[in-house]
């Protein structure tokens, strides 16, 4: 990715007071042990897969791939994130129903699946998603709008940047203990810290 | 380590200042009358209950979460420390829900 931080890898501190063990522990897990698919279908997941790709471009591709199987995992262990908005259906519902409404409205628009959509395709269906713009029926209760900001895009960004190399390419200093930052004021900035090149 | 299993029993408790640390720990038989009973020991009962404690009340304080030891537990990680929220479903509703 193009990026004012350039040459900064967060993961250069891995041996210095900027990571403790038990955040190198978590991170050596996350980045090795990506889990396999375990509640969606292989069908659900190449669709997810697809649609990942699309919303999130621009992060490394080992960074993208990953991020498929950690929303699998999450649905897999049924972990939701604690609340969800009044009328919407619990996480695997709405996951399950909105992955199948996404490839309805390509096969409405498009006629065929959205894993066999060209880009520019991709994004007309994502666009049309994202406004409403949508056949109610094939949502069935779940609101496209919401669904897409709320849940998918949300969720991608979330696990994107749960990964060190987006931390890098957006000058992240990582870890806020033990070492943690001193210089705080405008225009400062820690000898540990990413620098801009502008 | 089972975070549902309780951790401060048998007369002592985590010491969060010392990995795998612990400090003493004053118990009552349910029977026995207490001063103040605080149930939640986050910041706001957690430090209640210390200050009452000082001043030699008699203090039980209920939790439902783990007794979380920071240093052997908490990866500084904003992902790793989803497992310090309550992830059980609520509901947000009204004209202007809120994301909680
Ligand atoms: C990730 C994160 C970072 C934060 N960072 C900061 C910060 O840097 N600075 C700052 O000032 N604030 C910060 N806050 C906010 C601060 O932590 C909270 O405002 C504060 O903890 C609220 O205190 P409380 O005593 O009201 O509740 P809590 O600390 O949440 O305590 C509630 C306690 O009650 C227990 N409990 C719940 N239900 C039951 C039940 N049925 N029976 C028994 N026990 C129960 C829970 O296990 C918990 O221990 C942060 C919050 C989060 C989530």
């Amino acid at each position: 990715m193009d990026t004012p931080y350039r040459g900064y890898d967060v993961l250069a501190k891995w041996d210095t007071v900027s990571f403790d063990d038990r955040t190198r522990e978590e991170l050596t897990r996350r980045l090795r042990d990506v889990p396999q698919r375990r509640f969606l279908t292989k069908e659900e997941f190449e669709l997810l897969t697809a649609i990942v790709e699309r919303l999130a471009p621009v992060f490394c591709e080992s960074a993208r791939r990953a991020i498929a199987h950690w929303i699998d995992d999450r649905l897999f262990h049924n972990l939701g994130e604690g609340f969800r908005y009044a009328g919407e259906p619990p996480m695997r519902e709405s996951w399950r129903k909105g992955l199948a409404a996404m490839d309805g409205e390509a096969r409405r628009l498009f006629a065929v699946s959205f894993t066999m959509l060209d880009v520019s395709r991709e994004d007309a269906t994502l666009r049309a998603i994202q406004k409403g713009a949508v056949d109610a029926a094939l949502w069935r209760g779940l609101r496209p709008s919401l669904f897409f900001s709320h849940t998918l895009l949300k969720t991608i960004a979330g696990l994107a940047y749960a990964q060190p190399s987006a931390w890098s390419d957006i000058g992240f200093g990582g870890p806020a203990s033990p070492r943690g930052y001193v210089r705080l004021g405008f225009n400062q900035r820690d000898p540990w810290e990413a620098k801009e090149f502008r | 380590m089972n975070f549902e299993q309780p951790r401060a029993k048998d007369g002592r408790a985590p010491d969060v200042f010392t990995p795998g640390g612990w400090t003493p720990m004053r118990q009552y038989a349910e029977s026995e009358p207490v001063d103040f009973l605080i149930v939640g020991a986050g910041a706001g009962g957690a430090t209640l209950a210390c200050k009452l404690a000082e001043k030699d009340f008699s203090v039980v304080v209920l939790d439902a979460g783990p007794f979380w030891r920071p240093l052997d537990d908490f990866a500084s990680d904003e992902l790793a420390q989803q497992t310090l929220y309550w992830t059980d479903d609520r509901i947000t509703g009204g004209e202007d829900p809120i994301a909680l």
